[in-house]
């Protein structure tokens, strides 16, 4: 096989494993930038357990939003309903205990995350009724 | 060599002996042989220029496509590993902010917040074991049962309308494990010194007690009887509250 063909070969060979070189550590560098969140929670298990109207696994899934992890804008929404069941539930908790300034806080930003978001006003109202029936049901 | 004359070192190429100044014969072949070998020389480097210059991009491929394999694998590699990599740049990072993130776990713990103390800890991945967080080592895991509890809790009660029945049944089974894990450590921690933390853990049980009240209907008097029945009654319990069975 003459020179020509060899180099001719390799020089075909270093593109194609170029364009894979370079896909794969993009691939690399995106899979590296995942945070906790997007690792163990992915916004389509939020909108399936939405879906299910299993709000308590919204709200123990997207907690990690809560305590101010990083999240994607476009999935900001998902992790606010989640944080909002949440809220919800604590908040009747700590109303039984006694604990005003706790329940005040978790009925503050259960209004603030209703102001901001109107256009869910009926999931956020499937929540409230959630709640409202679990505590109906145990009494 | 040695001069004919005189006996003394002199040169190849000399021409003449430098002591004694007498003419040295046998130079002459040398030099003659000299330009013959100069012009070899010259011959032979300049067909390995052209050879080197013929196989130059040959070579540079070659380690080019070396280097693409090498760095193709690592990529692999790193892709594979990213959560592990991912873990312990947290872990690294939490340790070197171990002052501003312990501040924030004990603003957790004052605000009575305790699922968020959990996933704050797990989110910056905060090693408890490490000198740093040590102080917070048996309340973690303490908060992370009542953590897992109270979730249990969460998903068994917050249910829509229109919410599959299957879903439901398996979390009922969870939340019984988790009810009884949690009050299970809590009795062990009772038998333990107290420490700067034992009152987050009383809050803790109280928050459960209260959960277990106004979610399960279940008031001290039936929580400690439903704590002292078998695994099937308070299955039955749970079903019968929850699932209106």
């Amino acid at each position: 096989m003459s020179k020509k063909i060899i180099l001719g070969i390799l020089i075909v060979l270093d593109v194609i494993l170029g364009l894979v070189f370079f896909v794969k550590i993009g691939n690399a560098t995106e899979e590296i930038a995942w945070t906790y969140e997007r690792e163990s929670i992915g916004p389509s298990t939020v909108l399936k357990y939405l879906d299910w109207e299993s709000y308590g696994d919204v709200a123990a899934l997207a907690r990690t939003g809560r305590i101010g992890a990083k999240v994607k804008d476009e999935d900001r929404d998902l992790y606010l309903l989640g944080e909002y069941a949440d809220m919800l539930f604590q908040e009747k908790i700590f109303t039984a205990k006694g604990d005003a300034d706790a329940a005040k806080r978790c009925a503050e930003r259960c209004a603030d995350i209703r102001a901001t978001m109107p256009g869910y006003a009926v999931v956020l109202d499937k929540m409230d009724w959630s709640i409202e029936n679990a505590i109906y049901h145990a009494e | 060599m040695k001069c004919i004359n005189c006996g003394a070192e002199v040169g190849l190429l000399d021409k003449t002996c430098p002591y004694c100044g007498s003419v040295n014969l046998e130079s002459a072949g040398h030099r003659a042989e000299m330009k013959k070998y100069q012009k070899r020389s010259e011959k032979t480097k300049s067909a390995v220029k052209k050879s080197i210059a013929e196989n130059v991009p040959l070579v540079v491929s070659a380690v080019i496509l070396v280097l693409l394999i090498i760095g193709i694998g690592v990529a692999f590699y790193v892709e594979d590993e990213a959560a592990l990599f991912s873990h312990w740049a947290n872990r690294r990072e939490s340790l070197k902010k171990s002052e501003e993130f312990s501040k924030k776990l004990i603003e957790y713990l004052e605000a009575g917040d305790y699922t968020g103390f959990v996933a704050y800890k797990e989110y910056h991945v905060i090693p408890e074991y490490e000198p740093e967080f040590q102080e917070f080592e048996k309340l973690s895991n303490f908060a992370y049962e009542f953590s897992q509890t109270m979730n249990s809790i969460e998903r068994a009660v917050m249910y829509g309308e229109d919410a599959p029945r299957y879903g439901q049944e398996s979390n009922v089974s969870s939340c019984r494990r988790n009810i009884d894990m949690f009050y299970y450590e809590y009795g062990k921690l009772e038998n333990e010194p107290e420490d700067n933390y034992q009152k987050y853990m009383i809050d803790m049980k109280e928050q459960m007690d209260t959960a277990l009240t106004i979610y399960l209907g279940l008031d001290d008097q039936e929580r400690e009887e439903f704590l002292g029945s078998s695994m099937n009654k308070q299955e039955v319990y749970l079903e019968e509250v929850l699932l209106g069975e």
